[in-house]
């Protein structure tokens, strides 16, 4: 009879782990919580007959990976992977999970709530009434929606999501630079293939839905800003790195950009002397738009699936290494 | 011929003065919501245009000459009706100039209460930067249940956004066609239903007698616990006390509110001190392009009914405007 496989859970700050074990035990894994081990040793001694790991903060480096005897795949709780030591994971036959898609919802609705906070001026709104203001608002209007253009940048799961959301209101063309999705995929979705200074020039909202590289880093520089209309609002809430926050801040300032909605900044945390705290069109969170109830349950059970699924010998919907060989067979009855 | 302005809170009146002098007529701002006066300065208006002042029955017993009552908006709960009528004084008001926006404030207002962004934007300004509220508060349509109270222009507008979020949209409305609702991706129920039901409720229905006072404290306990409330229509569908006393035990979790009752809201009334609410001044109907085709249309039915012309949204079931002998 084989043993019954064991997956250690090595998170301390979930409210709980029900989501992992709802996957998990109806396969007949056994399921322990290891939130409270953080040491080499203490993540060896609880893992190293472990056949799988789902793991949020705790490093795996490449000194608990020599102690792993049975592991098939770890899963990481969340997109980044970069506190495992995938090097030695594949060169030790370890697959390493991730959970890149566990928040569409979430982020989507969080952008959507940036861009109509700027738009319809609710932040500010709701200050002056607290204030004791009533009748204002002459030296600031307003603009519709109707007939204006939303452009994104970035088209992968979260900005299709944005683009379904605001398909609702009554915009008048949405224009997508992304330049890893063709053009048919575009049009196919009902918005308009543009290059990233067609976007920048002719959105009335632009909101912001792309990865952080090298590449990408101060994409949206004082040079994109001077490019966009100065009525313009822009929504960022996918990372802080795209943007020059100090092109950001002088351009709305200067009023050459209309509002911003700022869920990512480029220091996490904020400095004290954020320059964008001291103005009145900008619409600030902190890193907030990924999370609900929902999404950590959702990231949970997502995490949890990806070891059932290597476990049981299936294909697992996010893969981030390729090991040559991996351990044999399935282990999951 | 003389058109009066109860009141109004616009800058200027050049968009209206325009009108009616390509009309001969001319112009004069009351700019006054009492009574007494009112009565006075519509004595000899041939046309009356209203926005807030209440246009009661001594009010409008005391129109020598006025064809019309316009309204600058699309309710009508500031003007005795059955006088006007009684009268043979048409009220007219503007039922189609701003549901875009108002529905984009309602989306505003919705996901201002699931994601903090509003609560969150005045935390900083008081010098914080924390997390707003619990992470419990932060939420996401598409796990949750929405009621929209009125399937009008607005309400119909509002489905239409909210069903692309992904959430259960249901909606109460004594006339509405259940094959409509349906139509929209929403679920038409009794009012009771959408009470019992929903994670959030936003009013757009006019203020009537049997509508005011619609969210009380027994219709608030009959809520799911953790209610979100939103009102951009009327304030007076809202008991203030019982809406104040149900944040306060918990009960409904958040309120976005752009109407109250009274407006202004009076300074140091409760509700400007409750974290958990965000307030606007009526001006979820506001845009740029809006209000101008507001205040055009308006001015338009005022020369209209001076010339005898037909009238297209007279709400209080008058034939046309009223013909008066020189």
């Amino acid at each position: 009879m084989k043993p019954t496989p064991k997956v250690v859970l090595l998170e301390d700050r979930f409210a709980d782990h029900a989501p992992e074990r709802r996957v998990l035990e109806p396969l007949g894994m056994l399921v322990i919580e290891g939130g409270q081990a953080h040491t080499t040793e203490e993540i060896v001694e609880l893992c190293h007959d472990a056949d799988g790991i789902t793991v949020n903060l705790t490093p795996i480096t490449s000194a608990v990976i020599a102690g792993l005897e049975r592991c098939r795949v770890i899963a990481r709780y969340g997109v980044g992977y970069d506190t495992i030591d995938i090097e030695a994971a594949t060169a030790r036959g370890i697959l390493v999970v991730n959970v890149p898609d566990y928040c569409y919802e979430d982020v989507s609705d969080h952008a959507v709530a940036l861009w109509l906070a700027c738009v319809r001026k609710t932040a500010i709104r709701d200050r002056q009434v607290r204030a004791g203001l009533w009748d204002i608002g002459r030296r600031d209007p307003i603009h519709r929606t109707a007939g204006k253009v939303f452009g994104l940048a970035g088209y992968g799961g979260i900005a299709r999501t944005v683009h379904r959301k605001v398909r609702g209101f009554d915009l008048a063309r949405v224009l997508v630079h992304d330049p890893f999705v063709s053009a048919d995929v575009v049009r196919a979705a009902g918005a308009e293939p543009v290059d990233f200074e067609t976007l920048l020039g002719e959105s009335d909202y632009l909101s912001c839905h792309v990865p952080l590289t090298a590449k990408t880093r101060h994409l949206f520089d004082r040079a994109a800003f001077a490019r966009m209309k100065p009525a313009a609002v822009f929504v960022n809430t996918s990372r802080g790195g795209l943007v020059d926050t100090t092109a950001l801040h002088e351009s709305l300032r200067d009023g050459r950009l209309s509002a911003a909605g700022i869920d990512v900044h480029e220091k996490e945390p904020v400095p004290r002397d954020y320059p964008l705290f001291a103005l009145d069109n900008v619409v600030l969170s902190d890193h907030i738009g990924w999370y609900s109830e929902e999404s950590q349950v959702e990231l949970q059970t997502k995490a949890a699936q990806g070891v059932a699924d290597v476990l049981a010998g299936r294909t697992p919907a996010h893969v981030v290494n390729r090991p040559r060989s991996g351990r044999p067979g399935p282990i999951a009855p | 011929m003389e058109i009066v302005i109860t009141d109004h809170g616009f800058p200027d009146l050049a968009t209206e003065e325009a009108v009616a002098a390509a009309a001969g007529a001319t112009l004069v701002a009351a700019q006054t919501k009492d009574p007494v006066r009112l009565a006075t300065a519509v004595a000899d208006a041939d046309a009356v245009i209203t926005q807030f002042a209440p246009v009661n029955a001594d009010v409008i017993a005391a129109m020598r000459r006025a064809r019309v009552i316009v309204r600058y908006g699309i309710g009508v709960d500031n003007v005795d009706l059955a006088t006007a009528r009684a009268r043979g004084i048409p009220v007219c008001n503007v039922p189609d100039y701003c549901i875009d926006e108002v529905a984009d404030h309602t989306l505003a207002f919705i996901l201002a209460l699931t994601r903090q962004v509003v609560t969150q934007s005045r935390m900083v300004h008081e010098g914080e930067w924390k997390m707003a509220a619990p992470p419990a508060a932060f939420r996401t349509l598409a796990g949750m249940t929405c009621g929209v109270v009125g399937f009008g222009r607005i309400g119909r507008g509002v489905v239409r956004r909210i069903v692309a979020f992904g959430g259960r949209v249901l909606v109460s409305d004594p006339v509405a066609k259940p094959e409509a609702v349906a139509a929209l991706g929403g679920e038409g129920v009794p009012l009771p239903k959408l009470l019992a039901e929903s994670d959030l409720v936003t009013l757009h229905c006019p203020s009537l007698p049997e509508t005011k006072g619609m969210i009380n404290a027994q219709t608030l306990a009959a809520a799911k616990p953790g209610l979100l409330l939103v009102n951009l229509s009327r304030g007076d569908l809202v008991e203030p006390d019982a809406l104040v006393a149900a944040l306060d035990s918990g009960h409904v979790a958040g309120a976005a509110l752009d109407v109250f009752a009274p407006e202004p809201i009076p300074a140091g009334h409760p509700i400007l001190g409750r974290a958990n609410v965000v307030l606007a001044p009526h001006v979820a109907s506001v845009s740029a392009a809006s209000v101008h085709r507001l205040r055009t249309t308006v001015a338009t039915l005022a020369v209209t009914a001076l010339a005898g012309g037909p009238l297209p949204s007279i709400v209080n079931g008058v034939a046309g405007p009223r013909i008066v002998s020189a």
